[in-house]
């Protein structure tokens, strides 16, 4: 059988190239991986900023569209899809690190003072914040470290607002929250950047 | 003399102002409240970095990594309809419409077939009067056209069968042009998710 000839991808929509992957043509895979691995680490870098669990929060969220390309629907943007899943994937592990490091006392199911003082032990100490704080010189810098200590949900929303572009509407439906959410995390988080910055100009 | 605007901006006034469409309200407010100026500034200054940040790339091979994980497709080529949000929102609206029209249509026969002698008790009268006004509509249409300058030219191109056959071609030769002229007007253009 003769071997269709490879389109041009980059002449070709999203939908379109996702069409290609639907009838097995692994070039179209690719061509989707090529296209969304720099903005889909990026936004999971800065949410969990580690990037060696980013790389692996990027692959799985890949796989997990990729492997899931049939159940993709058309009428939606495909970026949105992929943000989707990206973003949560960020936020279960920033959800379950908290849970690992949340008691400063020690875990909630020690029976014994040693159990106790062993759990205590486990909380995460801080000194990437520290070494970050000390090595951010630069104002993009420090916005990077500010963004670290919001709050999950605050980051990924002015992340998606303000690095990728998104529109507070997309946002809502990325992140399945309300509009009037999206927009109150967002000023929030602008709000906490700001008193950052200030502080920074003051010292 | 105007009162000065002690009011300070709104975080969606400051949305405005960042986008660089602010209300009237926010431009005369900004000139003389330090404290809205300066975190208006900031906000621009913050969200100037935040675009500036640089994309980052995960490290090489990440490809073959991914695709190593991932089982490609083996479905048949198919036509999979591209809907669009407002598309599926207005076929739910006609879905709607539709099944309201056809419910009250069937349940407007289901009465009739009960109470028959009481719809024709209605409906005759009303069914003699329109066919009268559409025979004199028909009468009074047909009179004026026969006296415009035009009709002759009309007339003439109907007067034997092979004019007839002509003009019937004509006018499906204009009816096809228009609907291709109209189908590349509403075909939609491709839209992209890309980035």
């Amino acid at each position: 059988m003769a071997e269709l000839a490879a389109p041009d991808w980059r002449g070709l929509t999203d939908q379109e190239v996702v069409q290609h992957a639907l009838v097995g043509r692994e070039a179209a895979y690719r061509e989707l991986i090529s296209r969304y691995q720099r903005p889909v680490f990026s936004l999971i870098f800065r949410m969990v900023r580690d990037r060696e669990l980013a790389e692996d929060l990027t692959q799985e969220t890949f796989v997990k569209v990729l492997n899931a390309i049939d159940s993709y629907r058309p009428e939606y943007k495909f970026s949105s899809w992929i943000f989707k899943i990206a973003n949560n994937a960020a936020i279960d592990h920033l959800r379950r690190r908290q849970l690992d490091t949340l008691s400063l006392d020690g875990s909630p199911h020690a029976e014994s003072s040693e159990a106790v003082e062993a759990t205590t032990l486990q909380i995460g100490d801080g000194r990437e914040t520290q070494l970050d704080e000390v090595t951010s010189r630069e104002l993009g810098q420090q916005i990077a470290v500010a963004m670290g200590k919001l709050r999950p949900e605050y980051r990924s929303c002015i992340l998606l607002r303000h690095v990728e572009g998104r529109a507070y509407e997309e946002i809502a439906e990325m992140l399945d929250l309300p509009l009037g959410t999206v927009k109150t995390y967002i000023h929030r988080a602008r709000h906490e950047l700001r008193l950052m910055l200030a502080e920074v100009r003051e010292s | 003399m105007l009162m000065p605007d002690t009011q300070h901006l709104t975080a969606d006034e400051l949305d405005l102002l960042l986008v660089g469409t602010p209300a009237p309200r926010a431009t005369l407010h900004i000139e003389t409240c330090d404290s809205c100026r300066t975190m208006s500034r900031l906000d621009r200054e913050v969200v100037g970095s935040l675009a500036r940040l640089p994309m980052l790339e995960p490290s090489e091979g990440f490809a073959d990594r991914v695709m190593r994980q991932v089982i490609v497709s083996s479905r048949a080529p198919q036509v999979v309809a591209t809907r669009t949000p407002r598309e599926v929102a207005a076929r739910r609206r006609l879905f709607a419409g539709s099944l309201l029209g056809g419910g009250m249509v069937t349940a407007g026969f289901a009465w009739a077939a009960a109470n028959q002698t009481e719809a024709l008790a209605w409906v005759t009268p009303g069914l003699r009067s329109f066919g009268q006004s559409l025979w004199i509509s028909l009468q009074t249409v047909s009179a004026n056209a026969s006296e415009q300058p035009w009709f002759s030219t009309v007339s003439s191109a109907f007067a034997t069968p092979s004019r007839v056959l002509l003009t019937a071609a004509a006018v499906g030769a204009i009816y096809v042009a228009g609907l291709i002229g109209f189908r590349q007007i509403l075909t939609e253009p491709a839209t992209d998710a890309g980035l």
